[in-house]
């Protein structure tokens, strides 16, 4: 699903450069569960933004889909991401100004769905994060774990084939942590999406099919 | 989709209450300045009656005539050569002004030599104001009296308020009669209706009322009395035979036609005979549009053109400072707004929006915001030219609201909104998706 092959990130500024991903080789299957494991500042999220398309390499190959990645910038990639991927974020990163419903809404907007089926689709979403009796609230009105739950579901209600979650239990207690891995596990195994996932939990990572770890930008595992 | 953008700029703007309320002061000001100079404007060079055909017409209202004389300038020039003085002399042969006469015509020279111009669909003959005063019960009314042919009252389209314009019979059988203003006919009468038939008296002679017209503001007409050219006592201003109070204008049927006129113009300036008794031996017609007529009441030049060019230009570009340093400081303002919410941006392209879809909502929400700003504006824009009508200020040119007006408002609130929203937004959608993520938000 997912093939990387000698991918290198380099960061430069005038003084450093930073080699923030060094010769990885990875290859992610389809319906596969991944993590990712390593220290703070390891290359764990760059690698991920890569994988995303949110990002560029330095030098290697991307391949997602049996479809090779060359224009990060394009109209192409954008439509790319919204169809065949979707993004969990440690932080949520929900509009503050959208109420949960239209915060869910928002990758079949760009996919240019209609209006009726978008409400539907997402209802449908929430129904399965269990939040579908909030969708009229706005983000500051739920809780962490709720509002990583809405943001689960924005990620699925465009049904992508690979999900991408960087530390989605990083800013949440072990039960609500537990209960966005829950779904998770969940969505991997009913849907077979391919799911990989940043984190910096052991017991999170055991849950999972595999597990990688980076160090200083090196896969060592 | 639109729906959502608006809701969500609606929701934007009342979660953001200090910044809202910055905004909307600074647009709404702006503005309701820009639709005050607009008004102004539209009152001054729109194509509103008695003006409606002012830009197919062609003023000639001024004669310059010079007297040019041969002039030879000798040149002497002196050098040491090898030890010898030797003397150059050098003779330059040209013409010298020696006298030059700018002035408004004879009405009599008018007809006979500025009568007959190929392609008008129409020509008048006009003076400028004649100042007499009236006594009405010991209170002093000054009229201001301009001379006209039938003609005029077809050339400019005034709305009579009642009555109706003299017509030729009148005109050749020199009947004292007059259109008045519905201003001199308050002041006369205390009244502005129901005046047809009466009276005014000045100059010595009881003139009979037949028409009623609402002042205008166009400078170039105004007059509260105007009366037929034929009746006039003597040629006032009449200093020679070219020489006068007149002001002729010639209506074009297109904007191309008025070209041929102005060379007709200045071919007949050339057959035009010196006077007797004068040494006045060159002479210029410049025919002139109305916008150089406009602006040669601020900058008189023998190349009218090229004072409108500059007059307009100094507008314009006044206008464009006024407009741009408001929009600068809006634009800042817009980039700080916008870049506060760079995780939504971050969001919104990594679940697949384009730099177009981003340019768009962030443009589409500065509308609706010029929009607020633009309907608080327009009132006050009202405010103001109600003020301005009232104090009398601008030379009492009296500010009006009509279509044309609210459909130029509309469109400088779109412009400003777009130009506001353009540059910030354009600059934001090209944040990095990365890095717009980097900040942390709920
Ligand atoms: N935009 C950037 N510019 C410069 N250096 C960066 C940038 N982003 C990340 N880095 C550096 O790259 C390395 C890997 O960062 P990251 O992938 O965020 O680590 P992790 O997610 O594993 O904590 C770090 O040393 C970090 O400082
Ligand atoms: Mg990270």
């Amino acid at each position: 699903m997912i093939s990387i092959q000698n991918l290198s990130k380099v960061y430069r500024t005038k003084t450093i450069e930073t080699t923030a991903l060094n010769n990885i080789n990875l290859d992610v299957k389809k319906g596969e569960f991944l993590s990712i494991m390593g220290p703070s500042g390891c290359g764990k999220s760059t690698l991920l933004n890569i994988m995303g398309l949110l990002d560029e390499p330095s030098k290697g190959s991307v391949e997602i889909d049996g479809q090779s990645i060359s224009n990060y910038n394009s109209k192409s990639t954008a439509r790319f991401r919204n169809q065949k991927l979707g993004f969990i974020f440690q932080s949520f990163h929900l509009i503050p100004d959208l109420n949960i419903l239209d915060n869910v809404e928002l990758p079949l907007l760009y996919a240019k769905v209609g209006r009726k089926e978008r409400r539907q689709r997402s209802e449908q979403a929430l129904e399965s994060v269990g939040l579908k009796n909030r969708m009229r609230h706005f983000p500051s009105q739920l809780s962490g774990g709720q509002k990583q739950r809405v943001a689960i579901a924005r990620a699925i209600v465009g049904k992508p084939a690979i999900i991408l979650a960087d530390e989605p239990t990083g800013n949440l207690d072990s039960a609500m942590g537990n209960e966005v891995m829950e779904i998770l596990l969940r969505l991997n195994k009913v849907m077979d999406t391919t799911i990989v996932m940043v984190t910096h939990d052991a017991s999170m990572a055991g849950k999972t099919n595999r597990l990688v770890r980076l160090y200083d930008g090196t896969q060592i595992q | 989709m639109f729906k959502n953008y608006l809701k969500l700029a609606l929701r934007v703007l009342r979660r953001r209450k200090v910044f809202t309320a910055i905004s909307l002061f600074g647009i709404s000001f702006t503005l309701a300045i820009l639709m005050l100079v607009v008004s102004v404007l539209e009152s001054e060079l729109g194509s509103n009656s008695p003006l409606s055909d002012r830009d197919k017409m062609i003023f000639l209202d001024r004669i310059v005539q010079k007297n040019m004389q041969p002039d030879t300038t000798m040149l002497l020039d002196s050098s040491l050569v090898a030890g010898v003085m030797k003397y150059d002399t050098t003779y330059t042969i040209g013409e010298l002004n020696r006298g030059t006469s700018i002035s408004s015509f004879n009405l009599r020279f008018l007809q006979n030599h500025l009568s007959d111009i190929d392609g008008v669909e129409g020509y008048s003959f006009y003076s400028s104001l004649e100042q007499m005063n009236s006594f009405v019960e010991d209170s002093k009314i000054e009229m201001q009296i301009r001379h006209t042919d039938v003609q005029f009252w077809e050339l400019f389209d005034f709305e009579f308020l009642e009555g109706s314009p003299y017509n030729s019979e009148q005109y050749e059988a020199e009947e004292e009669v007059v259109v008045i203003n519905d201003e001199l006919a308050q002041q006369y009468f205390g009244r502005t209706r129901n005046v047809i038939g009466q009276e005014i008296e000045y100059g010595g002679k009881p003139h009979k009322i037949i028409g009623v017209v609402p002042k205008t503001q166009q400078v170039t007409l105004h007059a509260n009395v105007y009366s037929p050219s034929s009746t006039m006592n003597g040629y006032p201003g009449d200093r020679d035979r070219y020489s006068g109070a007149f002001t002729a204008v010639y209506l074009a049927n297109s904007k191309k036609k008025r070209a041929q006129i102005q060379e007709q113009l200045t071919h007949t300036a050339t057959l035009i005979p010196s006077p007797a008794n004068s040494n006045f031996n060159k002479f210029m017609l410049i025919g002139k549009t109305s916008n150089e007529l406009y602006a040669d009441q601020f900058m008189y030049s023998e190349e009218p053109a090229n004072a409108a060019r500059k007059i307009f230009g100094a507008f314009a570009a006044l206008l464009l400072l006024f407009t741009l340093l408001p929009t600068l400081n809006l634009v800042n303002l817009n980039v700080s707004r916008m870049l506060d919410r760079s995780s939504e941006i971050g969001v919104r392209k990594a679940f697949g929006a384009l730099r177009s879809d981003i340019i768009g909502q962030f443009v589409f929400e500065n509308i609706v915001l010029t929009i607020i700003g633009g309907v608080i504006g327009f009132l006050f824009a009202l405010l103001l030219m109600h003020l301005v009508n009232q104090a009398q200020i601008l030379g009492g040119l009296i500010l009006k609201v009509n279509l044309k007006f609210f459909l130029y408002c509309i469109a400088l609130v779109l412009f400003f909104g777009v130009l506001s929203g353009l540059l910030p937004a354009y600059r934001i959608s090209k944040l990095h998706i990365v890095n717009a993520l980097k900040q942390s938000q709920s």
